[in-house]
């Protein structure tokens, strides 16, 4: 049982990983930057065009099938958006980032990409300071209370798609980038 | 979190077992020296105090047992609406989004849980590497709030508005939100919770054919659950329950 455990929890960080690649290298020259987090079998996607910063959460499988897929359209909250723009500001103008890898995803449960020089510049915590860190905190601390499910009454903030498997979700996730352009 | 809220906690549990024969199950629940922590709980004794319990009693006793003894941090404040909650809540309730304006402002009081959370709350605690190490639940014991998709028949129709116990929501953010999303189930913002109210309420509606249930449309998505859905039990119950009697049984227990 314990086998069967580990060898699943290794096939969904496999897909993950798939996942998130498929994302970061899809993302439109719209999208300014994708921030992904990935903690215990959930993923947040972050994905900052000129004008809007949009969050879509889900749960993966091993297989294409996706649960739970949540998205919300962070507008007023500058708190939030103050702290992940300087995290790209300050990672790219101060050149704290790497050429994006396959690899950069393994292992790594918050990145931050986004196109330089016609290709991709990656962010992750290897390269943070503390200030770096500490906005990543904020980061994810901030989209765990996005996602509070109140015991009744309205969530504040999510929206709860009607999405199922994986294609679909990277569909919606591409078609959001194109609309913004 | 604090002794007030342990001792608060222990009572929920415990009186969610109402029968006689949950006795021995009942003692299990202890809280340690230091007067907060719940102490960790034998496995052989709880394999005997479960048994005889209805599959009900049982799954609801698994899903504490099995937070007591995980490694995990589990957090749980027990206030009632006009007590202030920790400093520690506040950090969290002061920030969630889109709900303080100029003219609703926290009081820091339980009535901030009954207005923004309808009586409850469930976040994920992050660890320094940003790993989730755990859940921080709070809720309200005599919330005036109600809940609006209790359900008379098995096929839903008109809702009624009650309000739910501190059992009832104990069982619903501790268990259904709390172990759901530590344990990684896929269901764990939704249809977990709503199986945990479920599942307490058949425990503890003394006459069945007053039983209500709850079909989500008043939580989290509102997306509506099936009568047979809503009333089932997380897998992660389940199938760990399963397990832990199948062990049980072949160490001879």
């Amino acid at each position: 049982m314990l086998i069967n455990k580990l060898l699943l929890a290794q096939a969904i960080e496999s897909k993950v990983n798939f996942q998130i690649d498929k994302i970061v290298t899809t993302a439109t020259a719209s999208t300014e930057y994708v921030a992904s987090f990935y903690s215990k079998d959930e993923i947040y996607i972050i994905c900052r065009t000129k004008d809007s910063l949009y969050v879509t959460s889900y749960l993966p499988t091993a297989g294409d099938k996706v649960y739970d897929v949540n998205t919300v359209l962070i507008g007023k909250d500058t708190l939030f958006l103050n702290t992940i723009d300087s995290l790209y500001h300050n990672a790219k103008e101060a050149y704290e980032y790497r050429l994006y890898s396959k690899n950069a995803v393994t292992s790594r449960n918050f990145l931050l990409t986004f196109n330089k020089d016609n290709s991709i510049g990656v962010f992750y915590k290897d390269l943070a300071t503390s200030k770096d860190l500490d906005k990543i905190s904020r980061i994810i601390n901030r989209l765990d209370l996005y996602m509070i499910r109140p015991l009744s009454g309205p969530s504040r903030g999510i929206k709860a798609l009607k999405i199922e498997n994986w294609d679909e979700l990277l569909g919606y996730l591409m078609a959001f980038n194109y609309k913004r352009r | 979190m604090d002794a007030r809220s342990a001792s608060r906690e222990l009572d929920v549990i415990q009186s969610s077992f109402p029968g006689n024969n949950a006795t021995e199950l009942k003692g299990l629940f202890k809280i340690g020296d230091n007067g907060v922590d719940f102490s960790a709980i034998n496995e052989k004794d709880f394999g005997h105090a479960i048994k005889g319990l209805s599959d009900d009693e049982q799954a609801l006793a698994y899903g504490y047992y099995s937070l007591i003894n995980s490694t995990t941090r589990n957090t749980v404040e027990v206030v009632t609406p006009t007590e202030r909650y920790s400093r520690q809540a506040a950090t969290t309730i002061f920030h969630i989004p889109n709900t303080w304006t100029r003219d609703i402002l926290p009081t820091a009081t339980g009535k901030d849980v009954d207005y923004v959370g309808g009586g409850g709350l469930n976040w994920s605690v992050f660890g320094q590497n940003h790993d989730l190490i755990g859940r921080f639940s709070i809720f309200v014991i005599n919330s005036g709030q109600t809940t609006g998709d209790y359900q008379t028949s098995a096929i839903a129709g008109s809702a009624l508005h009650l309000i739910s116990s501190g059992g009832e929501t104990s069982a619903h953010e501790v268990i259904g939100h709390g172990l759901g999303r530590l344990s990684s189930s896929p269901t764990w913002s939704h249809e977990d919770a709503i199986q945990l109210s479920n599942l307490y309420r058949r425990i503890n509606v003394s006459v069945p054919s007053n039983i209500d249930w709850r079909n989500g449309t008043d939580h989290s998505s509102n997306i509506a659950i099936p009568y047979d859905k809503a009333n089932g039990i997380p897998d992660y119950i389940r199938q760990g329950l399963f397990n832990f009697k199948l062990g049980q049984a072949l160490l001879g227990n």
